[in-house]
């Protein structure tokens, strides 16, 4: 999942990174293709390079020594407004067909049978960068007919023009990349539908855990899997598979 | 439209905008690197909503890793992150973020967070921590003989260079 997601990272790229999974597939894309994209983290950093340790959080020392800028997070968050961010990655709890993604409550909003962190950065990354990807454990509990409630929103009720009828600046989510498989969204957004299978699972796997009837590409390919050069990059800035072995605090969102 | 959030129609060349009720914390805590005994702080690092909790608060209570004399504060006050005259204390008080991190002073205990993380999913094993970590520590001082100090012991030290803010 990390290595599929570093492969959204274009070089040159000004990427919004968010905790857990993007951190890493920055780090990955950084060593892999993408040798001129830079990371702005909420908590008020740029940077070029990964930091050169394991990070827990965004804060942490080792991600401000060498940093390219170290502000406050209302200024990495304008520059987000003036559209200068291409990239953004936003985890969730649930997101239905259209991108649309949860992280604030689950079951009715007034009476929530769960309530969740909330929008972290994720709803200004969602309205505000050029594109964004989703990542995202793959349950049908978790790919959804409806969310619950949309924190970050995505296309809406899928019509065309949804984004731009509600003044949201952004593109809009292009993927939503799984532990099973790659969801993509065509140019001017609308539903999602499944454009490449994870090695070892399969198209019925897919739509089998997905909560709504899932529209299939007809080129639907197999992922390629984790080049040499991604899976040493991922060891090497996650060594103990904090966030990336069998327990990895995978979903969620940032920070 | 409920909660904080408002529309004014009075605002020019404001269609449509929403803007959202001011936070107005009475007091905001911050912990930095160091500050003097007049309450000019001095922080470094990303500053997230630092400089904004301690500007919008009517007060500000200063904690800090070192008590230093105001000449090193008033040698950069571009860094200096508040008016001093919004600070109503002072505290001297290493340590006074763990377990997260001071840029130059000490690292995020990781093991921490997990453990805490581990035991606050039971009410009972909150409780446990909270006995072990808040309520049956005596201080600060206390607190911090029973981490694991070398686990975030800064290994690297690496300074900026200094700013010239002469004349006379």
């Amino acid at each position: 999942m990390v290595a599929v997601a570093s492969r959204e990272i274009r070089d040159g790229d000004l990427v919004f990174v968010g905790m857990r999974l993007p951190i890493l597939a920055y780090a990955v894309a950084r060593n892999a293709h993408a040798p001129n994209a830079r990371g702005l983290f909420e908590v008020g950093l740029m940077r070029d390079q990964p930091a050169s340790e394991f990070l827990g959080t965004m804060g942490d020392p080792p991600n401000v020594t060498g940093a390219l800028w170290a502000t406050r997070m209302s200024n990495v968050m304008a520059l987000m407004a003036q559209g200068r961010v291409d990239l953004g990655f936003i985890g969730g709890a649930e997101v239905d067909r259209f991108g649309n993604l949860n992280t604030s409550y689950i079951g009715e909003p007034s009476r929530p049978k769960v309530k969740l962190p909330g929008s972290g950065g994720g709803a200004d990354i969602a309205i505000l960068s050029r594109r964004w990807v989703t990542l995202m454990s793959h349950e049908r509990r978790r790919l959804v007919e409806r969310v619950s409630f949309i924190t970050s929103p995505g296309y809406g009720d899928g019509t065309p023009g949804w984004r731009k009828r509600n003044g949201l600046l952004g593109g809009g989510p292009v993927a939503i990349i799984t532990t099973l498989g790659v969801l993509r969204f065509s140019e001017g957004g609308g539903e999602a539908h499944l454009a490449s299978v994870h090695p070892g699972h399969t198209v019925d796997d897919v739509r089998a855990n997905t909560g709504w009837d899932l529209k299939v590409a007809d080129d639907v390919s197999e992922t390629s899997a984790p080049t040499d050069a991604e899976l040493a990059a991922s060891r090497r800035f996650d060594p103990e598979g904090f966030w990336t072995g069998p327990s990895a605090h995978s979903g969620g969102t940032s920070p | 439209m409920g909660g904080r959030l408002r529309t004014n129609p009075n605002l020019v060349a404001a269609d449509g905008l929403v803007h959202v009720q001011a936070v107005r914390p009475d007091i905001a805590i911050v912990h930095v690197q160091r500050a003097d005994e007049h309450g000019r702080a001095h922080a470094w690092g990303p500053l997230g909503i630092t400089e904004e909790a301690g500007l919008a608060a009517d007060g500000v209570i200063v904690s800090c890793e070192d008590l230093v004399d105001s000449s090193v504060t008033l040698s950069d006050p571009n860094r200096i992150l508040f008016p001093e005259t919004k600070v109503v204390a002072v505290v001297h008080e290493p340590g006074g973020a763990h377990p997260s991190p001071v840029q130059g002073h000490f690292k995020r205990d990781h093991a921490f967070y997990r453990d805490y993380a581990e035991q606050s999913r039971s009410v009972a094993g909150f409780e446990a921590w909270l006995s072990r970590w808040v309520f049956d520590v005596p201080d600060r001082a206390s607190y911090m003989k029973e981490i694991d100090g070398e686990a975030i012991r800064i290994t690297h030290h690496q300074f900026s260079a200094p700013a010239d803010f002469g004349d006379t």
